[in-house]
């Protein structure tokens, strides 16, 4: 009951977001397809490719047809991530309701664990649901002539991932006490360097282990700052 | 019941180089109405912060209903009812709203009816939102919450701040008499000092982190005195009187702030001191506290005021 209370209010405050980035994805990325599908001659993307040549995940993003998806999806979801991060873990100390939150029947974990399921579902329904959407809308047989992979499907889920850590990054930033010019903004540089090594990686199996490696690291820095600062 | 709710040793806390609290020995007992005083700055959140475990203590230990403010369990916070400052809700959130967030946390013993009462009687609409709603409904929306669980402790952070002084009043009154009814313990932080002696019977005087004063109201009030020593002739340059705090020389007066000095010794020194006569200055608890703070050496707080 009282886990279930704290994931409502979670949901309520991340709703507006939940639904802007669901719906930038959505029309963006019909505009996209249709466009696409429109197009003739879209097999320029896949002029440069030759047998036997390695293929990096950004690469195969950009050069699919859902390329230009990918590289929306990208950017919403970073975008949503610092927004969900900012909106969980830095308005609470601007309005001053850390302590309101706290101090009922609970415990700091049960109240951070809503907020970072409350964050994973919010991935899942605004990014990963519609994600799955345009790649089964873009598989039917006859749609496009070179229909996407398996790969580019699960390439789009690991930018989801990236989305995710740059959400832990605001997290971990909003929660440090640190100085700004000192490590205060720890999270986010170590976040933008967890993504170019994400994005140099050929096989997504390596860059699917970086990211869990930085998403780890982020959430025990979360879990240790989250239970033992002061609020 | 003489048991004590609250309790903290050697209490310390440093905001980096700053010192905030200082030593901190309190000991609460159960059922008292305890006034919480002190300036600005003085270290009243902090205080409250570190009983709460919201802070952690530099050094030093505090404890709530006998378990230690750093591992308060769920159990022990859902007897313990908070009044934070400045009366932070979440803003999106309907008076409805808030209602069913904050009854989920408490299933056993919210009181409905209490709650309901409260908000009628505070005549404000359960469907306005809390950013929608002016400061002093925000403290009387808080006041309910805080409440309607039937907290066994009540820790209010400046609850009266930003109420009007009708509804100040029966706040203070109304709400601590039900309490006082079931044996309840509450403190309560305030810069309104009226409101202290209208209600509390015991006080906690603290100044720049430092306990100054941990007792009954009656007390307090018995041992700040301030006396107007007039002299024939011109004052004597040194004043050697025990409980001497602070002393405003004037031609031909001396005004004397004293701490438990009895009438006797009082006597005593005017006569050896040459004194032409003495006069008890009426104080209330505002003036006795200001008296009691004040840095020595200062000058008046207030310097247009006459007496």
């Amino acid at each position: 009951m009282k886990f279930l209370t704290l994931m409502q209010k979670e949901f309520r405050e991340l709703r507006p977001w939940i639904l802007f980035a669901a719906i930038a994805f959505l029309a963006i990325g019909f505009f996209t397809i249709t466009l696409e599908e429109h197009r003739p001659g879209y097999n320029w993307r896949y002029s440069g490719f030759r047998p036997g040549n390695n293929v990096d995940m950004y690469q195969l993003l950009a050069t699919s047809v859902l390329g230009t998806n990918g590289v929306w999806l990208f950017l919403i979801s970073i975008a949503f991530g610092l927004a969900i991060g900012i909106r969980q873990f830095w308005v609470p100390f601007f309005t001053k309701t850390w302590a309101f939150e706290f101090h009922r029947s609970v415990n700091r974990r049960t109240v951070l664990t809503t907020k970072l399921l409350a964050a994973i579902i919010a991935f899942l329904l605004a990014l990963g649901a519609i994600w799955t959407f345009f790649y089964i809308y873009t598989s039917r047989p006859d749609f496009f002539m070179v229909p996407p992979s398996i790969r580019n499907f699960l390439a789009g889920w690991i930018l989801i991932a990236v989305g995710f850590l740059a959400y832990l990054a605001t997290a971990l930033t909003a929660l440090t006490r640190a100085h700004w010019y000192t490590t205060k903004a720890f999270g986010l540089p170590f976040a933008i360097i967890i993504l170019s090594i994400v994005f140099s990686q050929w096989k997504l199996s390596q860059a699917l282990i970086t990211l869990i490696i930085g998403i780890v690291l982020l959430l025990s820095q979360i879990i240790y700052t989250f239970l033992n600062r002061e609020f | 019941m003489t048991d004590s709710v609250l309790q903290t040793n050697g209490l310390t806390k440093y905001y980096g180089k700053d010192l905030a609290l200082d030593h901190l020995d309190l000991n609460i007992p159960r059922g008292c109405i305890c006034g919480f005083m002190g300036r600005n700055g003085a270290g009243k959140t902090t205080a409250i912060k570190l009983l709460l475990g919201l802070l952690k203590p530099t050094a030093g230990s505090a404890s709530l209903l006998g378990c230690n403010s750093q591992q308060l369990t769920p159990k022990i916070r859902q007897r313990v009812g908070y009044v934070t400052e400045g009366h932070r809700l979440i803003r999106w959130m309907t008076i409805a709203q808030l209602e069913k967030y904050q009854r989920a946390f408490y299933p056993k013993q919210w009181d409905d009816k209490l709650f309901n009462d409260m908000i009628e009687y505070f005549e404000i609409p359960k469907k306005k939102k809390i950013k929608h709603i002016s400061n002093g409904q925000r403290a009387q929306i808080s006041l309910a919450l805080t409440l309607a669980p039937n907290p066994e402790l009540l820790i209010m952070d400046d609850p009266t701040l930003g109420l009007d002084p009708a509804i100040r009043r029966q706040f203070l009154e109304g709400m601590i008499k039900l309490i006082m009814s079931e044996n309840r313990t509450i403190l309560f932080s305030s810069h309104i000092l009226a409101d202290v002696e209208r209600v509390a019977n015991r006080i906690i005087v603290i100044d720049k982190g430092v306990l100054r004063a941990n007792c009954t109201l009656e007390g307090f009030r018995g041992a700040v005195k301030k006396i107007n020593v007039s002299f024939k002739t011109s004052v004597p340059e040194s004043i050697d009187i025990e409980g001497l705090l602070h002393c405003r020389k004037d031609d031909k007066e001396i005004e004397l702030t004293l701490v438990a000095t009895s009438d006797e010794k009082i006597d005593k020194w005017a006569i050896s001191a040459g004194a032409d006569n003495y006069q008890p200055v009426k104080m209330n608890l505002e003036d006795q506290f200001i008296e009691y703070t004040a840095p020595k050496g200062r000058k008046r707080l207030f310097q247009w005021e006459t007496h």
